[in-house]
């Protein structure tokens, strides 16, 4: 197999807040292969974003490493980092927050060209910005129009559009469909899976939507509170989910049919605790309907419990 | 037959700017019976939204207008003995004492909002007030509504009795919003849409700003309180998965008008559908089936300041003819709902307005 093109290993990141080290990150493993996706879910402030960013260095991180290529790219220098970042780019949530309402369009995609001075001859740039219009769907007619002119779907092209700019092999997509319409969402979806198979892109594909990442990913990592409790093959995860998070999280989609009307559904109680602080011992045990003495007296590590299917639970140890 | 709660006839809403006018709801037709839920689906800029500000009349200000149609909403407060004794004379004047919301004055839309028609805003954060706290903001609509008939003290009870029945612990009612979570600030806007018991609940997305564990919980609980305070819901979502766990009857909404509409059982299993409800079923990930590629519906919902002649959905139609382009599909009735479109103008039974009127001289006949 290689060595893989992400991978971190023991990742930490904690945010200083007035009541005490927030643990957004802490201590996850994870790896992606080149052309696959690895989907990370989880619900709000469970720190899938900043697990993205860190992943990026766009955040810098407290403790671990973040390995691409098998080169740690936390001990990289300035420069050396800007030519890290040709090969890792992010495309974010917002549609609408993350473009600058001051640049059309072509601006916006030629930017990361400009910067990194990958392509510095005018002519072949506006080129270059056709064509990469052209791959992501946005009609020439576009070329000079400001964002605002442009309806959420649109947008996201052009937010895909400006992290292809540069030919990267990995791209962080964070929650890239949450803010558009599901027949829009389906279009980005399918583009997303286009250029992946054209260009071997590898994706980590950040979400709250379990049906969407199951669509889109090799591997799931479900996370809960700053650590991943189950990580599994797409179908293994769907098929066999085992930690008593993930069931509950499987549970709680809404199905589109009828067949689940009427049906009693097993809902966990309570909300996410805080992350400031964290007890020792398994962060969900306060939710579960399978907590024990055990659960709470130490720290739990990810068992592979079957090949390819990683569990944190003592159920499972 | 169910009674009518709010009968909505031929609707139309503008909005109107220094650019242009926006046709944000045309023609809009559909009614909605005690006691049950209909869910109002369609994509960002259908009208959806619209048409429940304007059940509400809470249009902006000099910019949204009603331009024709009736919303009438039945007086089911008169109490039955009441009808009785005016005998055979009240029974002939029965149209006259519903009330038309589009023709109410300021005065009267005070007293229908909040105790007989509530609404549920989408964003939890932002529908609540941040400096009062969560139980002054449900008893204000207790003290809005208060005949004189309770005191001070029973207020506050009624105020633990809500939020004990949104199950948030009564004694966190002197705390302030930015105190609770997302989910449990949804729970309080839903305890002041409650407070009064309207009869028809208006959820304009309750659930789409919150995560899918805590949104499981809201709408089991909006479930219950239905069946225990018998209140009627109009459910806006673009989610096909909430619609179909939680509602009675599906309307279906593209471009300011509903294009289908029926029940869960003809709308999910049922064998004809508008091209358009096709594609949106197409465009959701199905769970159960491993299919590599989504079949979403190509391009965009067509400009609303633009009046198009035929059918609005025509252009990204994958079976459009040419009829389509020039003449407006009737409501037609197939398999015992309206599809608003020309494919099945062989097959129909008839329109939804034939229809409509048998029922009524049916109704008439029983008499």
């Amino acid at each position: 197999m290689g060595t893989p093109l992400v991978e971190t290993k023991d990742l930490k990141k904690y945010f200083h807040t007035p009541k005490g080290e927030l643990h957004a990150v802490d201590g996850v493993n994870i790896t992606i292969n080149k052309g696959e996706t690895l989907g990370v879910v989880g619900e709000s402030g469970c720190g899938k974003s900043t697990l993205g960013r860190v992943l990026l260095r766009l955040l810098d991180h407290t403790s671990g490493e973040v390995l691409f290529e098998g080169k740690n790219i936390f001990e990289y220098n300035k420069k050396q980092m800007l030519e890290m970042r040709k090969q890792m780019q992010i495309i974010f949530q917002d549609p609408y927050a993350s473009l600058n309402p001051r640049m059309t369009v072509s601006e916006i995609i030629a930017e990361p060209m400009k910067v990194c001075k990958t392509v510095t001859n005018k002519v072949e740039l506006s080129n270059r910005v056709s064509e990469l219009m052209d791959i992501v769907g946005l009609a020439e007619r576009f070329v000079n129009t400001y964002p605002h002119e442009l309806d959420g779907g649109r947008r996201q092209r052009i937010g895909i559009a400006r992290a292809l700019a540069l030919n990267p092999k990995f791209i962080v997509c964070d929650e890239p469909v949450s803010a558009l319409d599901v027949s829009i969402q389906a279009q980005i979806l399918n583009l997303m899976m286009d250029l992946q198979d054209e260009m071997g892109l590898s994706y980590m594909f950040i979400t709250h939507d379990l049906s969407v990442v199951k669509h889109i990913s090799n591997e799931i990592a479900v996370m809960y509170l700053g650590q991943c409790v189950e990580r599994a093959p797409s179908d293994e995860l769907f098929k066999n989910p085992m930690h008593p998070y993930t069931k509950a999280l499987l549970d709680a989609i809404p199905v589109p049919n009828l067949s689940g009307r009427g049906k009693e559904r097993k809902l966990i109680k309570g909300e996410v605790t805080s992350p400031i602080n964290p007890k020792p011992g398994c962060r969900f045990a306060a939710r579960c309907p399978f907590a024990s003495e055990k659960c709470t007296n130490h720290d739990l590590k990810l068992n592979e419990v079957q090949p390819g299917h990683f569990v944190a639970c003592t159920l499972f140890e | 037959m169910d009674e009518k709660l709010l009968e909505i006839k031929d609707l139309n809403v503008t909005y109107v700017t220094d650019d242009a006018t926006v046709y944000a709801v045309n023609g809009l037709n559909f009614d909605i019976y005690k006691g049950e839920t209909l869910g109002l689906v369609g994509e960002t800029g259908a009208g959806k939204t619209t048409t429940a500000l304007a059940i509400m009349k809470l249009l902006p200000d000099k910019i949204g207008f009603i331009n024709s149609g009736s919303i009438k909403l039945a007086d089911l407060d008169a109490p039955q003995e009441h009808k009785e004794a005016k005998g055979a004379e009240a029974e002939e004047s029965e149209e006259d004492t519903r009330l038309d919301i589009t023709k109410a004055s300021e005065a009267d839309m005070r007293l229908i909002r909040g105790n007989s028609i509530s609404m549920i805003f989408q964003d939890p954060m932002t529908s609540l007030n941040p400096v009062l706290t969560v139980g002054a903001q449900i008893s204000e609509v207790l003290e809005l509504h208060n005949n004189g008939e309770m005191s001070k003290a029973d207020i506050q009870n009624k105020v633990d009795e809500i939020l004990t029945l949104v199950g948030i612990p009564p004694a966190r009612k002197h705390e302030y919003p930015h105190q609770f979570s997302g989910g449990m600030k949804q729970r309080v806007v839903i305890a002041i849409a409650l407070a009064c018991q309207p009869r028809l609940l208006l959820a304009d997305e309750p659930t789409t700003a919150l995560d899918v564990t805590i949104q499981a919980q809201v709408l089991e609980m909006m479930k219950d309180l239905k069946v225990k305070l018998n209140t009627a819901m109009l459910l806006i979502t673009h989610d096909l998965g909430v619609v179909a766990q939680t509602c009675d009857r599906v309307a279906i909404m593209y471009a300011g008008e509903i294009i289908e509409i029926g029940t869960v059982e003809q709308i999910f299993e049922g064998e004809h559908h508008h091209p358009y409800t096709v594609g949106l079923f197409g465009s959701i990930p199905d769970l159960t089936k491993a299919t590599k590629r989504l079949n979403p519906i190509d391009g965009l919902m067509p400009d609303p300041t633009v009046i198009i002649p035929g059918c609005k959905f025509a252009d990204r139609c994958p079976k459009c003819m040419e009829i389509c382009k020039s003449e407006k599909p009737a409501n037609l009735m197939v398999d015992g709902h309206m599809i608003k479109c020309h494919l099945f103008n062989d097959i129909a039974d008839g329109t939804l307005e034939e229809a409509q009127a048998q029922e009524e001289q049916a109704a008439e006949e029983t008499k």
